[in-house]
């Protein structure tokens, strides 16, 4: 996707890194740039949009390919 | 033409692989439900020469010896290995054929005293891969305590120099392939990168980029806990585990379940944590489907107790029981599916309020406890100005230092640990409140948080 503006590859990390690693990346883009996660953490489905509602950046897209999932937040 | 393919098994973080020419397999460090290796064998059409394992696991129940037997292959460990069967012993240095295929062993002691390297090669002497299992890792290195304190400092100066061995010995092209390093407690830290060679663990690796004391001193400071269930993996490893049987229990209706709960059965309620919270047995440990199911349940549930597993659907009971049975959970009682409202109106009927950090707000110090679950390298991160801290994996031996007689206030990270910790704290007879939300390092402290050394 052109506007990622960058890309968290959290693959095999387990329970919380995807959310921790998430959020220090979110704090290196800009409000209104879109950070892209991959994770094959299946709590991830989880805890990255909860963690995205409860911070107020959008999460855009959720691709769930059964053992990779993919997520898209866009920065408050 | 020589490939080799990986297997993942996420939930415990590790990998398996079967190496083939394209008629002959040599596969690696399976893991207990072989159902899986066995697939990829027969939609290959492939005849396994060898089974081999680079040391006797201490995070999962091997399925090496039942696929060995299954298809009369070699089941090959290092000749020093003390188990309780009989097996093909190998020395350093040994060469095995398979079709076009050659596997070295190298001697490669530090994650395990007896641990074991295995080199791929092609019949003209290229090296294309070295299954690493516990020492070589992507970026870092099998950790060395799982053994014992007793022998840790011995260990880890010997995976420095088998890391360093590997390295000299094992061409640079050659492929990396651990067993660990992908979200398994066995590996001191976690790899972040997806595959590596030689050459690349060259500048990645603090094996091979610093002096032998600030490896070693990085990686006494790194290590985190591990889980308890750990310590029964050696010894089942070692007595020859027999296959994953994939049978359900038995299915049992709600009489039966709460007979046994009242017991003192551990009955694992798999549920999400809203559903659960909304109603479920007294006594009832919740653990949602999620990878890290076997790692949290290996550290609050006795190894040698005999399970009854509640779900929403049988592919959810399916799924968790070979999660479990990958760690020898395999004593399961049985089983319930569990529909909306099953337990409502029962005696042993129970519900647990979920809030987030402002639900705190207005409620009065001395009639709550806040209970801090995280490990103890988070919570230095900052933490609620009140917290009792009892890292997740200590609640068992340390649930008595939890004042009773007020609501327990319980959270963790991300919420998946404290919903556990909830419903053991329930189970304990503890009045809980789940505070659903997120803690993460460098969270912001406000009202309800307080910073690093506080």
């Amino acid at each position: 996707m052109s506007d990622v503006a960058k890309t968290l590859d959290a693959s095999g990390l387990a329970c919380p890194m995807p959310v921790v690693r998430t959020r220090q990346a979110i704090d290196q883009i800009e409000s209104g740039q879109i950070l892209e996660v991959i994770s094959t953490d299946r709590g991830s489905l989880q805890d990255i949009p909860a963690w995205a509602e409860s911070t107020g950046n959008e999460l855009v897209e959720k691709e769930d390919a059964g053992d990779r999932f993919t997520f898209r937040i866009r920065k408050a | 033409m020589i490939e080799v393919i990986t297997l993942e098994t996420p939930s415990l973080g590790d990998r398996s692989y079967v190496a083939h020419d394209g008629s002959r397999a040599v596969v690696v460090d399976p893991q207990r439900d072989i159902d899986r290796v066995l697939d990829v064998l027969h939609e290959r059409g492939l005849d396994v020469t060898h089974v081999l394992e680079t040391h006797v696991h201490n995070d999962y129940v091997t399925g090496g010896l039942a696929l060995a037997r299954m298809t009369n292959a070699v089941y090959a460990l290092n000749a020093d290995d003390a188990l309780a069967f009989d097996f093909h012993g190998l020395h350093d240095g040994d060469l095995l054929e398979s079709g076009l295929m050659r596997v070295r062993a190298l001697l490669t002691p530090g994650h395990t005293p007896t641990h074991l390297s295995y080199v791929l090669s092609d019949a003209e002497g290229n090296d294309l891969g070295v299954f690493t299992g516990g020492s070589m890792l992507f970026g870092t290195v099998g950790r060395p305590d799982l053994i014992g304190p007793h022998m840790t400092a011995e260990l880890a100066a010997k995976q420095y120099h088998s890391v360093r061995r590997i390295a000299d010995e094992v061409q640079d092209a050659a492929q990396v392939h651990p067993t660990h390093g992908f979200g398994s407690h066995c590996s001191a830290t976690q790899a972040t990168k997806p595959s590596s060679t030689i050459a690349a663990e060259r500048t990645d690796n603090p094996a091979l980029v610093k002096s032998e004391q600030e490896f070693l001193d990085e990686l006494f400071a790194g290590l985190t806990p591990y889980p308890t269930y750990y310590r029964y993996m050696g010894p089942a490893n070692a007595a020859g585990p027999a296959a994953f049987d994939p049978t359900p229990p038995d299915e049992f209706d709600l009489d039966r379940v709460v007979a046994l709960l009242r017991e003192g059965a551990w009955v694992i309620d798999l549920r999400n944590r809203k559903d659960f919270a909304a109603s479920f047995l007294a006594g009832a440990v919740n653990a949602e489907l999620r990878n890290d199911l076997p790692n949290y349940l290996g550290w609050i549930v006795p190894f040698e107790e005999h399970l009854v597993l509640v779900g929403d659907d049988a592919e959810v009971l399916a799924e968790a029981q070979r999660m479990l049975a990958r760690i020898g959970y395999d004593r399961l009682q049985g089983r319930m599916i569990a529909a909306p409202g099953t337990f409502a109106g029962h005696e042993l009927e129970r519900t647990i309020r979920v809030v987030r950090f402002d639900g705190l707000e207005g409620v009065a110090p001395e009639d709550r406890t806040v209970l801090d679950v995280r490990d103890t390298w988070e919570y230095v991160t900052g933490h609620h100005r009140d917290a009792l801290h009892i890292p997740y994996h200590e609640l068992p031996e340390r649930v008595d230092e939890v004042p009773r007689g007020r609501t327990v206030w319980i959270y963790c990270a991300t919420g998946a640990r404290a919903t556990i910790a909830a419903s053991f704290m329930v189970r304990s007879g503890y009045d809980v409140v789940l505070i659903d939300d997120f803690c993460l390092p460098g969270d912001v402290p406000g009202e309800t948080l307080v910073g690093a050394g506080a």
